[in-house]
């Protein structure tokens, strides 16, 4: 046996009770401080409601998306050689490296009504920036990453002769995409779904300068918490801040049971 | 359904996987290509499948005369089955089977009730009746290659073609699906081609057997004809085992080892150096006092009688070892030991120039 | 060339037609432009939309060097703390099983789950003027919140994760019978730790580093919560773009943007030469792999 095991785990569960547990402690002790018709109240105020919802429903759309992009840029990046191909390997891992506030500003810039894009979707009457639209733009640019490099192994990994053994029983292969490679990936997407939806409940630094920050209409959970914390009304904060935890890790847990659902399906051996 | 294809050439990069093949199937039989790893033959069956297409310049690949050299593997009508099944992991076992038939275009599907039928038929055929509805991770692994084969026979395809079908088999199960594979084939006349680096299974499951060597066929023939008949150096040296001995030949006799052996009628003749393959069971052996005038002595190095044949090994009297492989009642007969003297002779070989 | 690619003989019958595939690829290259590349552009394209001079004028302001000196302080001081835990943490996660292992390496990763907003709001909630130890502190005039501490524990908060986690899944894929073998050659644990575990994982660190690094210099959420914007006291560089920016000071906005921008591109390429470096270690067959080495999986990312 290895020494240091008690001196080691000593340490670890100590850092991680004073950085991680006790600030978590704090905030459900804040937010318990509510009673629980207060706390349902706290949620249920309009402009509450309508930043929870907003975030919610921009997250879920924006991590769709992804999924639908993320599994056309995961795919050609694995199956496919063009030129740039690595360029743009690299370049996907770009909102995950690129500070937040940076992201924030870029896309705002660009996207703006005199932007470089903005401009030329401003005479068709299509404005992004300072509208919901502006919102899911940065939370799909957050959350691509996380679905690309979720996909990205799992299309590496598919087995060439499920494809070929469908193509020899005469399926075409849009038909052998739905019916054979789709069920494989399926899992990856899911995951790769529920990591930029966790993500982008909680973004804060990409969004704030896209979204106009309109309360009921472009105001995000995130913001809103800054908003409360910033008139001293912590409990008001920290029960946003449970909410939108709560969300997160549901999309989480939701998603974990389905892989384990999955991969019971598809048992221990897989080859 | 006979195949036939004339000057495959596939090359991949700078290798040439495939270097100008031709081969014979007739209709109805069970074809074994047998060779090394990178010989080339799984690649000769993903020619014949469509799974790869060969250069160009290749000639035509003829199912019943009609070239399908162009065709693409949908529209082959081949039965493949995978080295490692190739599954559909999130399909039902039925599913698995009926797959081929669903896939087809509206025109030609069958009807929903004809699927079930013709599927549970084939469930049937391999004994798989009760395991519809099972996933293939529920399976083992005979089962599985089982399923696949049934997946592969419901297209009624115009030839059934096998990657290493039993390789990643265990031992056992490996006989077992062997011979079964065997009866299916008698019973249904498919015609088919696997692919198989075992030489054994080649011999014990094939009606003929080819041999590729480096992109080229070295030889088709029965099993018989390329065991005891190889017609290249290649092949007497990569079916089962040989003692190999540079010789010299000229008009009337050829010389290896210790011995100077008269060339039979039918043997290519020529005076210059050989290689002489001599084949274990090839040879005679002898109490030393009733040896024939051939006979050189020889002394017994090892014996080992666990198996069918009993083996020996055997040093000449100049020390070159010699491998030898007689009957258990032979060695009855002569009740050898180690350490005892024998004298042998060889009673048939083979030379290369 | 023509849509009837299916048609040709040459092609893979597990490929899709060359047109699906030039469409495809495409649509990969114009997404990546309009949603990546563009953006990152335009950081550069701005910040320079003056000229050189007033860039350089930008980010030789006080105030921006005041802040940059302020990052370069709070990731001096967040990254060697989470490098010492991480690797206290890996060698009892990482070379030992026990119950509660699944746990506490779960609660490692769960700062990556956490809104850095609420990262932030939990340091208030117990450094704050009303927090559960702001006031003692206050009365040994030591203030955590709108002053540098805070930004250094909120940092750490975030960060901690990166370094940990890829050290703890490097360990767990090494067997532990070198180390064995130091002990019984009569190593202490400690030597045993230094010469043997340490070298063996040193890529994964480095992989580990950069990230927390990256992450460190760039958090704004938790820091902009915990910070109170002290101009050229409490703001980090991100909170001082977002002052600029807010200011109408575009050009000054964009510039410190792209000091952050071109660290972003420096961690990229970082991690672009440690995994192909890893790819190449791995090609060779060493069995070391590590953090570093795999193609990364998008919960590295986090």
């Amino acid at each position: 046996m290895l020494p240091g095991f008690g001196l080691t785990l000593g340490c670890t569960v100590t850092y991680l009770s004073l950085i991680l547990l006790l600030p978590l402690a704090a905030l459900c002790a804040q937010a318990a401080s509510l009673t629980w018709a207060q706390f349902v109240e706290t949620l249920a105020e309009p402009r509450v409601l309508a930043a929870l919802r907003l975030s919610l429903g921009a997250s879920a759309l924006a991590a769709a998306i992804d999924c639908v992009f993320g599994s056309i840029v995961a795919w050609t990046l694995v199956r496919y050689d063009f030129p740039g191909r690595r360029l743009a390997d690299a370049l996907v891992d770009l909102p995950f490296a690129l500070p937040t506030a940076v992201s924030g500003i870029a896309l705002t810039a660009v996207y703006a009504p005199n932007g470089w894009i903005g401009s030329l979707l401003a005479p068709l009457g299509w404005q992004v920036a300072f509208r919901p639209a502006g919102i899911v733009l940065a939370l799909a640019f957050i959350g691509l990453p996380f679905v690309v490099r979720t996909l990205q192994p799992a299309i590496a990994d598919l087995e060439r002769g499920l494809e070929e053994a469908a193509a020899s029983l005469g399926a075409s292969r849009t038909r052998t995409l739905v019916a054979v490679v789709a069920p494989g990936l399926l899992p990856a997407l899911l995951t790769g779904f529920a990591l930029a939806f966790a993500r982008a409940v909680g973004e804060y630094g990409s969004v704030v300068f896209i979204s106009g920050n309109m309360p009921l209409e472009t105001e995000i959970a995130a913001l809103l918490v800054v908003t409360k914390l910033e008139q001293y009304d912590y409990a008001g904060a920290s029960a946003i801040a449970v909410a939108m935890l709560v969300l997160s890790f549901a999309a989480l847990i939701l998603v974990h049971a389905a892989q384990r659902l999955a991969s019971r399906r598809a048992g221990s051996a897989v080859r | 359904m006979s195949v036939h294809a004339e000057r495959l050439t596939k090359t991949f990069g700078a290798t040439r996987a495939l270097d100008s093949v031709s081969i014979e199937v007739e209709s109805g039989s069970l074809v074994a290509l047998l060779g090394p790893s990178g010989s080339g033959k799984t690649t000769l069956l993903r020619v014949l499948a469509g799974l790869e297409f060969a250069d160009p310049a290749s000639g035509p690949i003829l199912f019943d005369g009609e070239d399908v050299a162009r065709l693409s593997v949908r529209e082959r009508r081949v039965g493949f089955v995978f080295q490692h099944y190739a599954l559909f992991k999130h399909l039902s076992v039925f599913e698995n089977v009926a797959f081929g038939l669903r896939a087809r275009p509206r025109r030609t599907r069958p009807p929903r009730a004809e699927i079930r039928r013709r599927v549970g038929e084939l469930l049937e055929r391999v004994q798989l009746q009760d395991l519809g509805e099972r996933l293939p991770s529920q399976l083992s692994g005979g089962q599985r290659q089982r399923v696949a084969l049934a997946r592969a026979l419901a297209i009624e395809p115009r030839v059934l073609l096998l990657d290493e079908p039993f390789g990643a088999l265990d031992a056992q199960v490996r006989t077992e699906l062997r011979r079964w594979l065997v009866r299916l084939h008698e019973d249904l006349h498919f015609t088919s081609l696997f692919v198989t680096h075992d030489q054994a299974e080649a011999m014990e499951v094939a009606d003929r057997v080819a041999i590729l060597e480096q992109g080229r066929v070295a030889q088709v023939g029965t099993p018989e004809e390329i065991y005891y008949a190889p017609a290249t150096e290649f092949v007497a040296s990569f079916l089962g085992e040989a003692n190999r001995f540079q010789g010299a030949m000229d008009a009337t006799h050829v010389a290896f080892g210790p011995w100077r052996m008269p060339i039979p009628e039918d043997a290519p003749r020529g005076a210059g150096p050989v290689r002489v393959y001599l084949r274990p069971q090839d040879v005679e052996v002898e109490r030393p006092e009733a040896s024939s005038p051939a006979s050189t002595p020889a002394r017994i190095v090892r014996l080992h009688a666990a198996g069918p044949a009993v083996r020996l090994e055997l040093a000449l009297s100049d020390g070159t070892p010699l491998w030898v492989e007689i009957s258990q009642r032979r060695q009855a007969a002569l009740a050898l030991r180690e350490g005892a003297r024998v004298g042998v002779h060889p009673r048939a070989w083979r030379t290369y120039r | 060339m023509s849509a009837q690619g299916s048609q040709r003989p040459s092609q893979s019958p597990i490929a899709e037609p060359a047109w699906v595939r030039r469409l495809l690829v495409g649509l990969t290259l114009v997404f990546l432009s309009l949603v990546v590349f563009v953006p990152l552009a335009a950081v550069f394209a701005e910040a320079f939309r003056k000229g050189p001079g007033a860039w350089w004028r930008a980010i030789s302001d006080g105030e921006t060097l005041s802040a940059v000196r302020l990052t370069l302080f709070v990731t001096a001081s967040a990254v060697p703390l989470n490098v010492a835990f991480g690797l206290v943490a890996a060698w009892a996660l990482g070379k030992f099983r026990f119950r509660g292992r699944g746990l506490l390496v779960a609660l490692v990763d769960l700062p990556l789950s956490i809104s850095p907003v609420v990262a932030g709001l939990v340091f208030v909630l117990l450094f704050g003027a009303r927090g559960w130890f702001g006031p003692a502190l206050r009365e040994h005039g030591i203030q955590v919140i709108f002053a540098t501490p805070g930004l250094v524990i909120a940092t750490v908060f975030v960060t901690f994760p990166y370094v940990a986690r890829e050290l703890i899944s490097h360990l767990e894929e090494q067997r532990t019978d070198a180390e064995q073998a130091a002990l019984s050659l009569g190593a202490t644990g400690w030597t045993t730790f230094w010469r043997v575990t340490l070298p063996s994982c040193k890529w994964a660190l480095l992989y580990g580093v950069i990230l927390c690094n990256a992450r460190a210099m760039g958090e704004f959420g938790a820091v902009s919560v915990v910070s109170g914007h002290v101009r050229g006291e409490t703001n980090t560089l991100p909170l001082q773009v977002e002052i600029l920016y807010n200011e109408y000071d575009f050009v000054a906005a964009f510039a410190a943007a792209s000091l952050l921008a071109l660290l972003a591109l420096v961690t990229l390429l970082a991690k672009t030469l440690l995994e192909a470096h890893e790819a190449r270690t791995a090609a060779r067959g060493s069995g070391s792999s590590g953090g570093a080495g795999r193609s990364p999986t998008a919960k590295e990312l986090r």
